[in-house]
Parts: C-alpha cells; structure tokens; sequence
C-alpha cells in the first residue's frame, strides 16, 4: 500500500528547499559584487540584485512557512534534492533573462540548467557582447552545481543534521572523502576552491603568452578554467575555445577538463601522496583504454574522409574533441555545422560513445561513468568465466578502486539500472529529435549530449529549435546530473501524492 | 549558292553566302569585330567562367560565414572577401595577430601581420560596438598553418564602419527597483533575525 505524504513531509521538504533557495540567492551577490566594483557595469548589477533578492526572499518565505519537522528521510531528501534544482534553474534564470540576451524565459531557464549541471548546451543569442558579470555567472553556475547545489546547503546551512547525508546521496555523490558528510562536502569544496586559484592563475598566463590583455586574460582564464574543471564547457565568447586559436591553451584546457573528470576522492588520495592510486584504480584504467579506443574510432572517421591536411591537425582536433566528450566537457574548437558536414558519420558515432560514456564517478562529469562502465566489463568477464571453467568452480571479481572490492549481484544490478536509465533517456531524447525531422545520428548525438551532461553540439541546439524539444533535453540535462534516482523519488511522491492512502 | 569573299571594314576577309542589298558594308562573322555581337559574347563567356571558377566569382562580392561554415568545400584556398565586426581582443602573435570577426551568423577568425591592425581601433563587446571590418584574404577550411581552424589568412584588411561606445542613459525601472527590493529584503532578513 502506498502512504500518501503527510503535511510533515511537505514541511520538511518545504524548509530545506527554502534553504537551499536562500542559498542560490546569496550566490547570486557574489557576480553582483564583481559587476560593481571589478567591471563597472551598473545595469547587469541591478538584474542581479532583482535576482538575488527574489531568491532570497522566496528561500526565507518557504523555510519559516515550513519550518522542520522531525530528521529529513531518505525519500525526502530526495525529493529536496530534485525539487531544488528546478528552483535553483527558474531562479537562477532571472538575472540572465533581464540580460536581454535570450528570446524567451525558457531559454534562460535551458541555459540556467545547461549550467548548473555541467552540460554546457546553450541558447544564448549575442554572445559576444554579453556584459562580463552576467558571463561570470554562466561560468559560476557550472563551479556551484558542479559540486553540487544542495551541497552548498549542506557545507554551510544545514549544520551537522543527519539530513546532510541523505541530501549528499540524493545528488548522486555516495564517496565519503572524511568520516563526517559536512568535512567531506567542505573538502570537496577546499580541492575546487585551490584548483579554480591554481587553474585560473595557469590559464591567465597562457592568456598573456597568446596575446589577451592581462585583465581580459585573468577574466577568460577564470571562466575558462571554472567551465573546464567543472566539465561544463561554455566560454566568455560565442566561438568558444576555436577563439584563441592557440594550441596551448587547448593543452591546458584539455589537463582540466581530464582534472575535472576525475573522482574527488582519487585527488584527495593524490593530495596525501598516494599517487599509485591513479595507475590502480579501475576507473582511470578504465578511462584511459576508453579514451585511447575512442581516440582510434575517431581518428579513423577523419582519416578515411580525409577531413583535415595532416596527421598533426587531424590528432589535434580529433583528440581535443574525444577529451571534451569522454569528460564530458563540450568544449569545441570546431563549429557545430562542421561536425555534421565534414566530420562524417563514424567519427561522429565514436564521440557519442565517448560522451555516452562519460567521465568518473563523484566528479563534475556526466553520463553513465567510467566505474560503472568498468564494473560492467569485470562482471561479463565472470560470466564468461563461469562458462569456461569446471561447474564447482567459484569464481570472484575484485576490484580497485581506492580500496579493494568485490564485485556481487547485488552492485551490478544497481549498476545496469542506473546505465539502462542512461540508455533509456539518450534514446528517448534521439526519438524526439527524429520526430522533429533530425536525422537519427545527429538526433542521437544532442540527445546523448544534453543527457550525459556534455554539451557538444552538432547544431540542433539552437534559439529557433521546437520548444518540446527544449523542455525534453532541460529534463534529459536534469536526470543525468542527478543520475536520474531523485527524479525517480520525485515522480514516486508525486505519485503517492495522488494515489497514495 | 555562290560564296564571295569580301572584305569587313576591319580589314579582315570574312564570307558571305548570300549577300545583302548593300553589298559594300557586309556584317562581320568575326564576333570579337562585332560590337553588338561582342558584348553578348563578353557576357555569356563572364558567366561561364564565373560558373566555371566558382571560388573566384566571391571576389565580386563578400562572402558570409554561414556560407565559410555550411560550404567550406567551395571557398577552400580560394580568395574571399568577409565583412564583419571585429569582437573580444587582438592577440598578437609575434609580427602577427589573430582577431576575430562576427557577421551575425558566427564569428571567424583572421589571421594578419601585426601592421594590418593599426586601423582597428574598437573591438565589439558590452556596450562596444566593435569596427566593422572588410577583409581579403585566402579561406581555409582546415588550415594546415593553424592545427586544422577554419581561418582566412588576410591580405587586406580595411575599417569599412567605424564602431564605438554605446553610452547609455541610467535605467530609471530597474534601479531604482532594485535598490528598493534589496533594502526590503535587508530589513526583513534583519527583522527575522531579532524576532
């Protein structure tokens, strides 16, 4: 028999979304506080002061009309985490709409989800003359949600409530860095906080060494490297990385981009001086076969069509783009339409497997995952193992992964869940995008794109596209980043909500 | 039927089969000696030829980056003319330079010596209008120079519209606005706090 919520329920789901709402406000000054006083620019202050203030006002209004009740519950905690990601999109979205640089709220709110959840899809229309502070906050919406809204709430407001876990596990986080959740969520936020220090100063002088102007440098390193770590891939300018033209600077972007794919908990090791850790653990073993196979798909595609003049030309387009899909980046030194155009189906299927596939768990990166994808793997080899040997034989799959683990039913039948829901949202995407009248591979490319949470375009994605098509991947963007199980707990209440005794 | 030679006003020799009533001044078969005849001729070979040499044929006129990016196959290594607006930043890179230009579909890049930028004088961005500028150069789909970019590598560069600074007047909605709203919220959070 399903329970129908109770008003304790909604409460409590109530506050700490309230919370959480309160907090997307505060974010909102820290753009504000830079438009003011590092760009000078008043008006895009003021759409951000209207922004913030909404936000901050409707956070305070929502927790004291529902003030807690009781330990939040698993479900509960869920449903908060799935709730506050559509609040943190629509609220987020305001400031950028007063921009006047979308045709519609809706896209706001599409390119509001692009960012928090690190796909990096956009709508924008006019990028190039886009105001510096509403740009830094497209490139501080990847940084916020790439470590994760709620665990913003749960670094700073939520205390030490056993709420916190629950919400941590609710935005598909399950590692613990330290024993207490909140110390683990702060050392997530201390590894972001002396990467975006590091990577911005490395970017800004890569920035002076091609040209840019030292504050113009500082500005697109700092953007540049908060949209790579976080695996998100916009950039201050509407050609994005192909802006530069400068090989360097794709080499740095590509370090952070692998940087940012990586599971926090393999830095944290890396940090204490465990640097075994990255040579034993099943996910970057599993990482590096996959890139260096995809890697061999692509080149292959672009050698047989002959799409670019040499061999040094086609290795640096064609690996820089298997990096941005594998970590699910986006990052682009190519222009959308020259995908379709020149690139040719089979190296366009290799970048979707790529993307498909995704970067590690407990990162910034999106799409099924490189632990999963290796666990996967591990237990087809038990099975044709099982087949070969004698019938008495009993045969075990371990694995590393920063500590030794074996491998039971029980984790590969959450693992195939999770990847068939994966499967479930790309080809849900690609049916809607066949239905629109795209051809099926670039149908299924944007769709794997928006659903793995990567962002490569290959020119669906745009202003004029079908608005079912834009809710769909604004959906498709949301359950990938959450991995689609607080979604599930969402519908599931929503369910026993209406039918539930 | 009789052919006579004659001789056209030219001083060629041309044939004429059935002669006209004014048998001294016959109409030269020689086209290029015909005026009238020539400049059909002139015509029909121009577009031939620029049917023929399509790459060529964009020396006429600009080229757009809608056409760069969705037909680079027709433009490769050919020379053309782009019109857009120059945005972000001049990087120098040595004795020269990248800057990039927008043309309301994409922006492309331009690859030049270091004096071709001396007339840009704004470079598009908030509030900036950025020179528009027309450039000539080779188009390359891939550039072998340039690990593959589509890029033109300019030959010349000229400011076509000068740009500028768009001075705005204060906006009287949303600041004021925006200033009331977060004084409210200042002094409800403030309010919240004390009760």
């Amino acid at each position: 028999m399903i329970l129908r919520p109770q008003a304790g329920d909604i409460r409590n789901i109530g506050y700490y979304l309230g919370r959480i709402i309160f907090c997307v406000g505060i974010t909102m000054f820290v753009p504000a506080a830079a438009g003011l006083f590092l760009f000078r620019e008043t008006v895009p202050v003021c759409d951000f002061l209207l922004g913030a203030d909404t936000a901050v006002l409707s956070g305070l209004l929502l927790s004291r009309l529902c003030r807690r009740h009781g330990e939040l519950r698993a479900a509960q905690a869920m449903v908060v985490v799935s709730l506050s990601w559509l609040a943190a999109m629509a609220f987020g979205a305001i400031p950028l709409y007063l921009s006047g640089h979308y045709n519609s709220f809706l896209d706001t709110c599409f390119e509001t989800m692009s960012g928090f959840t690190t796909t990096g899809l956009t709508l924008v229309l006019d990028l190039d003359h886009m105001s510096r502070t509403h740009n830094l906050w497209r490139h501080l919406g990847p940084f916020i949600g790439g470590q994760g809204i709620a665990i913003v709430a749960v670094s700073f407001l939520v205390g030490g409530s056993s709420g916190a876990w629950k919400i941590y596990l609710g935005e598909a986080r399950d590692e613990k860095l330290a024993p207490n959740v909140i110390n683990t969520a702060r050392l997530i936020w201390l590894i972001s906080i002396v990467y975006l220090v590091a990577g911005t100063a490395v970017m800004w002088l890569v920035g002076v060494s091609i040209g840019l102007a030292p504050d113009s440098a500082l500005f697109h390193g700092m953007c540049i490297f908060m949209a790579g770590f976080d695996t998100a891939g916009f950039a201050p300018q509407s050609q994005n990385i192909l802006y530069y033209h400068s090989l360097p600077f794709e080499i740095s972007t590509i370090v952070f981009m692998v940087l940012g794919s990586l599971n926090f908990n393999l830095h944290y090791r890396i940090w204490k001086g465990s640097f075994r850790e990255i040579w034993k653990n099943l996910e970057t073993r599993t990482l590096l076969l996959s890139v260096l196979l995809v890697s061999l798909l692509v080149m292959a595609g672009l050698k047989h069509l002959g799409v670019y003049p040499g061999a040094v030309a086609m290795f640096r387009k064609g690996f820089f783009h298997v990096i941005s899909a594998h970590t699910t980046t986006g990052y682009m030194t190519v222009y959308a339409g020259q995908f379709i155009r020149e690139w040719g189906d089979f190296a366009l299927a290799g970048l979707v497997i790529a993307m498909g596939l995704g970067g590690c768990a407990c990162s910034t990166a999106g799409g099924i995952k490189m632990l999963r994808a290796g666990a996967i793997c591990k237990a087809v080899t038990e099975d044709i193992k099982k087949l070969i040997l004698p019938e008495h034989s009993v045969v075990v799959q371990k694995f590393y992964h920063i500590k030794t683990m074996f491998l039971d039913d029980r984790q590969v039948r959450n693992i195939l869940i999770v990847t068939l829901g994966y499967l479930f949202l790309y080809g849900l995407g690609t049916l809607a995008g066949v239905w629109y009248g795209y051809p099926f591979l670039h149908a299924l490319f944007e769709s794997t794109s928006a659903a793995a949470n990567v962002g490569l375009s290959c020119g669906i994605t745009d202003p004029g596209m079908p608005v079912p098509l834009k809710l769909l991947y604004i959906v498709e963007m949301w359950a990938g980043r959450l991995e689609l199980m607080s979604v599930f707990a969402l519908f599931g209440f929503a369910a026993a909500f209406l039918k539930g005794r | 039927m009789s052919l006579t030679r004659f001789k056209c006003a030219c001083g060629d020799l041309t044939r004429q089969s059935s002669p006209g009533k004014d048998s001294g001044r016959f109409p030269c078969r020689t086209l290029l000696h015909n005026p009238g005849l020539s400049v059909i001729f002139s015509v029909i070979l121009f577009c031939l030829s620029a049917g023929f040499f399509q790459g060529d044929f964009c020396l006429a006129g600009t080229v757009g980056s809608r056409e760069l990016i969705n037909d680079p196959g027709r433009y490769d290594g050919t020379t053309v003319t782009f019109r857009g607006e120059a945005v972000g930043d001049i990087m120098y890179r040595g004795q020269y330079g990248w800057v990039n230009l927008y043309d309301g579909y994409a922006a492309v890049g331009i690859w030049a010596e270091k004096e071709s930028f001396k007339d840009i004088v704004y470079l598009g961005g908030y509030r900036v209008k950025g020179d528009i500028i027309e450039v000539s150069g080779v188009f390359n789909k891939s550039c072998p120079e340039h690990g593959g970019d589509l890029d033109i590598h300019a030959v010349s560069i000229k400011r076509a519209v000068p740009g500028g600074v768009s001075i705005l007047p204060p906006d009287t909605v949303k600041m004021p606005a925006a200033l009331l709203f977060t004084a409210v919220v200042a002094v409800l959070i403030l309010f919240l706090r004390t009760k």
